[in-house]
């Protein structure tokens, strides 16, 4: 291993899923400082500092973030690409560690977005009263954030006969992980009259194929491996990781069905010299429930289309071939509006050994697949707990 | 209902329009859905940008046949926007346009289907807002 080879050292997670005694801010620190705590360091190490920065009422950016946790960084990356943003960092994250253009990196993210209800499931965004910013294109038409999803989903139905039924093993799923993790909001297993009672929120997308909208914040460290071997934590190495943005609204999508998966997926495996078959987990973010299946597809598990019937076997279930969002994802555990860097937090705990009831065992790889926008900007992140 | 009945529903939110969105709606009261067509490479697109996004080139605001087809359709039961809600269950969907452009459009009617083609109806948003803006019909006929 390169003495500078990027290496995941800290991962912490904030108070969750109400935490009414902390700002979106809060979130971000107290995440940060039990990441640093996690890997053995104090922030006054930190001079990389990668974020969305605080979700809430006020949008505070990454600089603000910087400022709060007392930082004085190098290196700022406040990317913007929502659900995917922590994914979508992490190839200038490693590119700047293994250059030494810094030495240990912080990506961080919180939200009070359930405690203040400030989450705009609706028109867009308002000023002085009136629609603004080129969403309004979208708004004036009545969107929502589920309904653009449903677009897809419908599509994605319509295209290749996905089923209602393969919408519902994604829910399923998500519910069974969710079971295992001492911490997930929604532990019992989804009954066949619940999904009956289900109703269509934007058709063909019911109350279970949505996510949750909880407080929460998570924070990840990355340093050299030089460091990291003084570190009490065992390391995780970030193989590759790619991103991409064909559109980011819904109008500018090519075609309803295909994503940035498949060009990210595909170029991180690349990177990493893997194939999807070398792959023992995946935390793709479910948004909702059509979006791992669309994203399995880019990503090649398995073929355009067939990400429906591929499911069905329960391969993505805790004892399935191909588990899928270990800690139960955002349908059943946390999502407290953009879900990326969690993705990345579970990853590095199963990978670690240190998952607890909802390890899996043996696993040696692992995938994360961060999606923002409307499937728009996609960001994926191989990772490994073998030392090669 | 009909797009008639549609824009005299108090309330419509209205956007914030910037200098390059501004023909568009000037379109849409003169009953006519402009399309930006660039004079240099003859690409089309939609939203407006006011120049081309693919050459930088000046664009022209063509007025296209109104007509689409639905390349994708919901029907929204749950919204927590104050308008939408009074419309609500509603279509939205995404249309695709001869010009080779696609926009997001709300379609009145019942049961519009994937494939089916649409035309466009103009009107002002609600009484007195002064902005004329653009629904959808089912071209059944």
């Amino acid at each position: 291993m390169h003495p500078r080879t990027p290496v995941v050292v800290g991962i912490g997670l904030s108070d969750y899923p109400r935490a009414p005694h902390l700002s979106a801010l809060g979130h971000v620190m107290q995440a940060s400082h039990r990441a640093a705590k996690d890997a053995g360091i104090t922030l006054s190490e930190i001079d990389g500092f990668m974020s969305t920065g605080a979700q809430g009422n006020l949008y505070d950016d990454a600089c603000t973030a910087a400022e709060y946790l007392g930082l004085r960084p190098t290196l700022i990356d406040g990317s913007m690409t929502g659900g995917s943003a922590a994914e979508c960092v992490m190839p200038n994250a490693m590119e700047a560690i293994r250059s030494g253009r810094c030495d240990t990196i912080l990506i961080a993210y919180g939200s009070d977005l359930a405690s203040n209800k400030a989450l705009n499931l609706s028109t867009g965004t308002l000023r002085n009263g009136k629609l603004a910013g080129t969403s309004m294109w979208d708004s004036l038409a009545g969107q929502s954030i589920i309904a653009n999803y449903a677009l897809i989903a419908k599509r994605h139905m319509h295209e290749f006969g996905t089923s209602l039924d393969h919408l519902t093993e994604v829910a399923r799923s998500a519910r069974l992980h969710a079971a295992r993790n001492p911490k997930a909001t929604l532990r019992d297993p989804l009954t066949d009259e619940q999904v009956e009672a289900s109703r269509f929120l934007a058709d063909p997308l019911r109350a279970i194929d949505c996510c949750m909208v909880n407080d929460g914040g998570g924070a990840l460290i990355l340093t050299t491996w030089e460091r990291a071997r003084d570190l009490p934590q065992r390391p995780v190495v970030p193989l590759a990781a790619a991103m991409s943005m064909p559109f980011w609204s819904i109008g500018e999508m090519e075609d309803l069905t295909t994503t940035g998966a498949a060009i990210a997926g595909p170029r991180a495996l690349a990177q990493a010299g893997l194939t999807t078959d070398d792959i023992d987990m995946l935390q793709i973010y479910d948004s909702f429930t059509i979006t791992p299946l669309v994203m399995m597809e880019g990503l090649g598990f398995c073929g355009r289309g067939e990400a429906g019937p591929f499911v069905m076997d329960g391969k993505l279930r805790p004892d399935g071939a191909l588990p899928l969002n270990t800690d139960g994802g955002g349908l059943a555990n946390s999502h407290p509006g953009m879900r990326g860097i969690f993705l990345m937090i579970e990853a590095v705990d199963q990978l670690r050994g240190t998952a607890g009831e909802r390890q899996i065992a043996n696993a040696r790889t692992a995938l994360a697949c961060g999606s923002g926008g409307l499937m728009s900007a996609i960001g994926v992140v191989i990772f490994t707990n073998e030392a090669g | 209902m009909d797009a008639a009945t549609y824009f005299k529903l108090p309330g419509h939110p209205v956007p914030e329009i910037l200098p390059e969105w501004a023909p568009f709606f000037d379109g849409c009261r003169d009953g006519s859905l402009r399309i930006e067509t660039c004079r240099d490479c003859g690409r089309t697109q939609h939203f407006p940008r006011g120049q081309c996004m693919r050459c930088g080139g000046a664009v022209d605001h063509v007025a296209a046949a109104g007509q689409g087809t639905i390349e994708s359709v919901t029907t929204v039961s749950y919204t927590k926007d104050a308008f939408f809600r009074t419309v609500a269950p509603y279509h939205y969907a995404l249309i695709r346009l001869p010009e080779r452009v696609k926009m997001t459009g709300l379609i009145l009617g019942d049961a519009p289907q994937i494939d089916e083609r649409v035309v466009a109806r103009f009107g002002e948003l609600s009484e007195g807002s002064g902005v004329w803006g653009v629904v959808w019909e089912l071209d059944r006929g």
